[in-house]
């Protein structure tokens, strides 16, 4: 079980900041940004969300870390295969 | 957001179908967040439910050993009737459940949470779910920790939706057209299912580019989609392999019918005429290989459908090629279409002994067999 008191998770952490920021320096093709700048948004949210239901920030952080990780994958796996086909 | 979408029915199998996502194997991106929304909700159970026409189909599933389950039974089906979250707190309690196979029985659900995904387009195609066997409340926070995952998952499916078509083309990519080409060979060794693939390559598209530039070369590919798109078949997969290479799928088709419809697709591009100063006319050789007890994977039927299409290349182009020798009388005397004779295997043998690169994939076996449907 890894709810705790709210109050004592502290602010998300600048990995988390910095994950997220990794995903903008990607250079997607413009097909794919619609579906970049939903993500950044809804990861930004997920972190927000594990946080005010009391998550501790380590879970947080792996959390995040984990969704952002795979999602980075695919974005670099599906501008790979745009760009080959251009 | 538009509420009618909740009742059209026929537009969400739709967007569900477009994802084109329905059994294909467990991916990670799914299979990470079932096991975080498991840990961070403290269930035993989690699901990604995708809600089709009669049944749920899990892409993702942990807690329970089981991949899809009747409609009629899912509680996800009734999660995918609103907008908002569904809860139940004791599922014994609760009219719409209380007899339900899969609260009195195996996997003993009692209470749920379950969160729509929507796609960005308005319609639910599915849920992300957490199950437990005990009843029990999920408060706000909660909830809004499940929806934000939900978020993330459909970002997960459009992302995926995108890899799987070029974009280019309208076909399916490349991988996607090996993961249907991977499902129908496991048919193929599982009941038998007969199946075939059509490869093909437009001839000379190098110098399309070369003499009338890259964009002029994209809006032949396009021109190509859109002329195979129409005369794919709904059950088929028509998919863009790299460049100016293609393929067709085609489900339940023996290769006699295969070389058929091959002929068809190679008829139909040499009658395109693309718009361009002046028309730009094409033509494409195709090779064409089905599922056998010798060729049963799909990286065996690749190899042998990309062997007959280098056959039909050195056969010197616009024309089909196969290894299977069966075929229907009726090919076996050229359509009146046809520009050039197709030729048989016998007349390219030597050609194909000295082709060592493309020929290495191919097995011996099928080599000695080998034989033209059509001359």
């Amino acid at each position: 079980m890894t709810f705790s008191p709210a109050s004592r998770s502290p602010p998300a952490s600048h990995s988390i900041v910095e994950r997220l920021a990794d995903l903008w320096e990607l250079d997607v093709p413009p097909e794919l940004q619609a579906n970049l700048r939903r993500h950044h948004a809804n990861l930004a949210r997920l972190a927000g969300a594990l946080r005010m239901a009391g998550i501790d920030s380590h879970q947080i952080e792996t959390s995040v870390n984990e969704v952002a990780a795979s999602y980075r994958h695919e974005l670099i796996n599906a501008t790979d295969s745009m760009v080959k086909d251009c | 957001m538009s509420d009618h979408k909740l009742q059209d029915e026929f537009g969400r199998l739709a967007a569900l179908h477009r994802f084109e996502v329905l059994d294909t194997p467990p991916e990670e991106p799914f299979d990470k967040i079932t096991a975080l929304v498991k840990t961070i909700l403290n269930v035993p159970m989690c699901a990604v439910s995708l809600v089709d026409k009669d049944r749920q189909w899990f892409k993702s599933c942990v807690g329970m050993d089981t991949r899809e389950t009747a409609r009629d039974i899912s509680f996800c089906t009734h999660t995918i009737g609103a907008r908002e979250p569904m809860v139940i707190e004791n599922a014994s309690l609760d009219a719409r459940f209380a007899a339900n196979p899969l609260v009195v029985s195996r996997p003993f659900i009692l209470s749920y949470l379950g969160v729509p995904l929507e796609t960005s387009d308005g319609y639910n195609v599915g849920s992300l779910c957490a199950l437990d066997t005990r009843p029990r409340t999920f408060d706000q926070q909660q909830i809004d920790v499940l929806k934000a995952f939900a978020a993330v998952v459909v970002d997960e499916f459009e992302l995926l939706s995108m890899v799987r078509k070029d974009q280019l083309t309208g076909a399916a990519s490349r991988r996607a057209f090996v993961e249907q080409a991977r499902r129908a060979a496991a048919r193929f060794k599982r009941s038998g299912a007969a199946a075939a693939m059509v490869m093909f390559d437009l001839d000379h598209f190098k110098r399309i580019n070369d003499k009338f530039g890259h964009p002029a070369g994209d809006k032949v590919l396009r021109a190509v989609g859109q002329c195979c798109a129409a005369l794919t078949r709904a059950d088929d997969m028509f998919g863009r392999l790299g460049g100016e290479e293609f393929a067709i799928l085609l489900s339940e088709t023996t290769n006699g019918e295969a070389v058929q419809m091959a002929e068809r697709f190679r008829s139909s591009l040499s009658d395109l005429s693309i718009p361009h100063d002046p028309a730009i006319r094409i033509t494409a050789s195709f090779g064409v290989a089905s599922f056998t007890p010798g060729c049963d994977t799909a990286e065996t039927l690749f190899a042998e459908a990309d062997r007959c299409l280098y056959l039909a290349k050195q056969a010197g182009r616009n024309c089909c090629c196969t290894a299977n020798a069966e075929a229907s009388p009726e090919q076996t005397e050229p359509p009146p279409k046809r520009k050039t004779q197709l030729p048989t295997l016998d007349d390219v043998l030597s050609d194909y002994a000295s082709a060592t690169s493309r020929l290495t994939d191919a097995g011996a076996g099928s080599k000695s067999g080998a034989k033209s449907t059509t001359r």
